[in-house]
């Protein structure tokens, strides 16, 4: 008797002590296909990889925080994955997706990566409800929010980015819908390379280096993104470079260093848009003739379009600065609008002159120069300029009664004081 | 003096409101700051040259600095008095200016940057008075000091930067950044504006090619040469106009 309960005590030891320590990617490895972990809260110190179809729901508070160079997530070489509600810390790489479909990741909080998403040749992915903020340091020596490369078929939507290199940077995709974004604050918002049929829609681009930019790649379109903010020297809030058959509509461009820049860009489309507010609305370089650019509103820019060629085609577009005519009511300017001046086709030739931006010899320039330009054709020319602003943009008028009694109050005093002096 | 004041207000008023109507305010330079701003560079220092040199001239045309020699009375506290005189006389029109768009920005709509307006506003009206000033004593006559005061105020606002763009088109671009950056320093509506771009923290506004000279004096260092030159812009102006009046006293 004594001996059996000594075998017992024996058997029972070592398998008691298994199962304690047994990991997270033991208790994966253990589970069958198409299972859900509900993962309680906690800080899990390890890594996992997921090679199998599995859902993990997070509960609030789960926290995986590992440290080395090896993701704290790896998806690999699977199908049908979802994981949900986990927050991760992670120095390195947070997530990895790789010879992947069907895979969806949600509400996930990734803090402090170097690398935060990192997706390869993988599809039918769902990317939704990130939180992702990089580390502090310069672009240079981080990594992207989301990256993607030789994947297809990709949602990217209603994630926060701040504080990365590029906030989405994809690298020969095809059918991508990033929606609903935020991303601020990073070196370009959206970067997108060789890439295809991808539909940049609803996003919110701030203070990043570039908002927005694209190159060599095609048959994208850019739609109802508010891209503000990029101040930064050399910013813009898109760039097209390279590219082809892009449709940029709709887009509320607003206080930028240069709205939007077309780089040797071809068969585009860039219509519906409201440029406001910016330095530079829109520049044309090796891009001028055969780009369409119609029906947008050019308010409030310093300068609103600029070139280093001639022509261009420009036509149905608002200008605020337009002093027009439209005698027989059709909502046309009778006049053409010269939508080029002198100096700002110097600027794209030599960047140096962007320091005479609106000095007063500049103003006077302009002024000239939108005179003498009527009579030529060797200039951005809008034939038919909008009479009004395709946008109800009006400012609120509000009447504020404290700036009227300070305002009446100093002039008041002013005058006092110089009455004052005169008499005596 | 009073025409000249409601005519800046005037001016200043009506630029600002039909600004703001036309264009709401926005983040970083805008055409509206832009509008604001060049008002300022074109009819402050206009009209401090003009008005100044001439009071200054005048008084020597007229015989009554002659008059004034007669007393005790050093040249140095005479130009500290006529600078102190225009300073406060256009500080006061400045003030009425800005109390007009005030008031009718309760009306139009708000308008960002008021105190950076008003700053550089006494950075116009503090180095070109003392410009004024120097320019008065060397001229003969008022008609010359007119004259000296056109000159001086197209040569700043228009004529060098027009030189500047016009070398650009034969120059490399690194060779126009130097001379641009060698005119700041030494055109005073050149490094008013660029303090202005710096006050307002759009030197990015500027372009790339002059992200180090921004960031320079944006640091604790560039900050105090900034005062520094500053200072020079307006003790030398005035230090030379004594100067000048000393030693035109000995001549007679």
């Amino acid at each position: 008797m004594k001996r059996l309960l000594l075998l017992m005590l024996f058997l029972s030891w070592p398998l008691g002590a298994v199962q304690a320590e047994e990991s997270l990617q033991q208790k994966i490895d253990a589970l069958p296909e198409g299972a859900v972990i509900e993962l309680e809260a906690g800080v899990y110190n390890e890594a996992i990889t997921i090679k199998k179809p599995l859902t993990i729901n997070g509960a609030d508070g789960a926290v995986f925080r590992v440290e080395g160079e090896k993701p704290a997530i790896s998806i690999e070489n699977t199908e049908n994955v979802a994981i949900r509600n986990v927050q991760i810390e992670q120095g390195d790489t947070a997530l990895l997706i790789q010879d992947s479909s069907n895979v969806t990741v949600e509400r996930l909080r990734i803090i402090g990566a170097d690398q935060a998403a990192s997706v390869h040749r993988s599809k039918k992915l769902v990317l939704r409800e990130l939180s992702i903020e990089g580390p502090d340091g310069h672009y240079s020596d981080k990594g992207n929010g989301i990256a993607l490369y030789k994947s297809e078929d990709i949602e990217v939507s209603d994630n926060e980015i701040r504080n990365v290199r590029d906030g989405i940077y994809i690298e020969h995709a095809k059918g991508l819908r990033a929606s609903g974004n935020s991303i601020q604050d990073s070196r370009y918002g959206v970067h997108l390379m060789y890439s295809e049929q991808v539909q940049i829609t609803g996003n919110h681009f701030s203070g990043n280096v570039t908002g927005v930019m694209l190159m060599m790649s095609n048959d994208s379109r850019i739609h109802s993104n508010i891209i503000e903010e990029h101040i930064m020297p050399n910013a813009s809030g898109l760039v097209l470079y390279d590219a082809d058959t892009i449709e940029v509509t709709d887009n509320s461009i607003t206080s930028n260093a240069l709205g939007l820049s077309l780089q040797k860009t071809g068969g585009s489309t860039v219509a519906g848009n409201r440029f406001f507010g910016n330095q530079i609305g829109m520049e044309f370089i090796n891009s001028a003739e055969t780009n369409k650019t119609k029906g947008n509103e050019f308010t409030g820019n310093i300068i609103q379009l600029r070139s280093d060629a001639r022509g261009g085609q420009i036509a149905g577009n608002y200008y605020d600065d337009a002093a027009l005519l439209d005698l027989d009511e059709d909502g046309y300017g009778d006049t053409p609008y010269t939508a080029m001046q002198s100096y700002g086709q110097w600027m794209v030739r030599e960047p140096v002159y962007q320091y005479f931006t609106e000095a007063p010899a500049v103003v006077l320039l302009n002024e000239m120069d939108r005179e003498m330009n009527r009579l030529t054709s060797l200039v951005l020319i809008d034939n038919s300029p909008l009479m009004e602003a395709p946008s109800d943009l009006q400012t609120s008028a509000s009447v504020s009664l404290w700036r009227l009694v300070l305002g009446a109050a100093v002039m008041a005093f002013a005058a006092f004081i110089w009455r004052k002096e005169s008499a005596g | 003096m009073q025409l000249v004041g409601l005519l800046f207000v005037f001016v200043f008023a009506a630029v600002m409101t039909i600004q703001q109507l036309a264009v709401p305010p926005s983040a970083g330079f805008s055409r509206q700051a832009a509008a604001m701003f060049n008002v300022q560079l074109f009819l402050l220092p206009l009209f401090l040259l003009t008005i100044g040199s001439m009071n200054i001239a005048g008084d020597a045309e007229s015989g009554w600095l002659q008059l004034l020699k007669t007393y005790p009375m050093k040249m140095s506290r005479y130009i500290a008095g006529k600078y102190l005189a225009l300073a406060t006389a256009f500080l006061l029109i400045v003030l009425l200016a800005l109390g007009a768009v005030l008031l009718l920005s309760g009306i139009a709509g708000p308008l960002a940057g008021m105190g950076v307006y008003f700053m550089s506003s006494m950075l116009l009206i503090f180095i070109f008075a003392a410009l004024a000033l120097l320019i008065g004593a060397i001229a003969k006559n008022r008609l010359h000091a007119l004259a000296l005061s056109l000159v001086f105020w197209a040569a700043w606002l228009l004529l060098i930067p027009y030189g500047l763009m016009a070398l650009g088109t034969y120059l490399a671009g690194h060779l126009v950044k130097t001379f641009i950056i060698m005119n700041i320093h030494v055109n005073p509506v050149e490094w008013v504006r660029f303090c202005f771009f710096l006050a307002t923290g759009n030197g990015d506004a500027l372009g790339p090619a002059f992200y180090g000279l921004t960031s320079f004096y944006t640091s604790p260092g560039g900050m105090l040469l900034a005062v520094l030159v500053t200072a020079a812009w307006i003790i030398l102006p005035l230090a030379s106009a004594a100067f000048v009046l000393k030693r035109r006293k000995r001549q007679t």
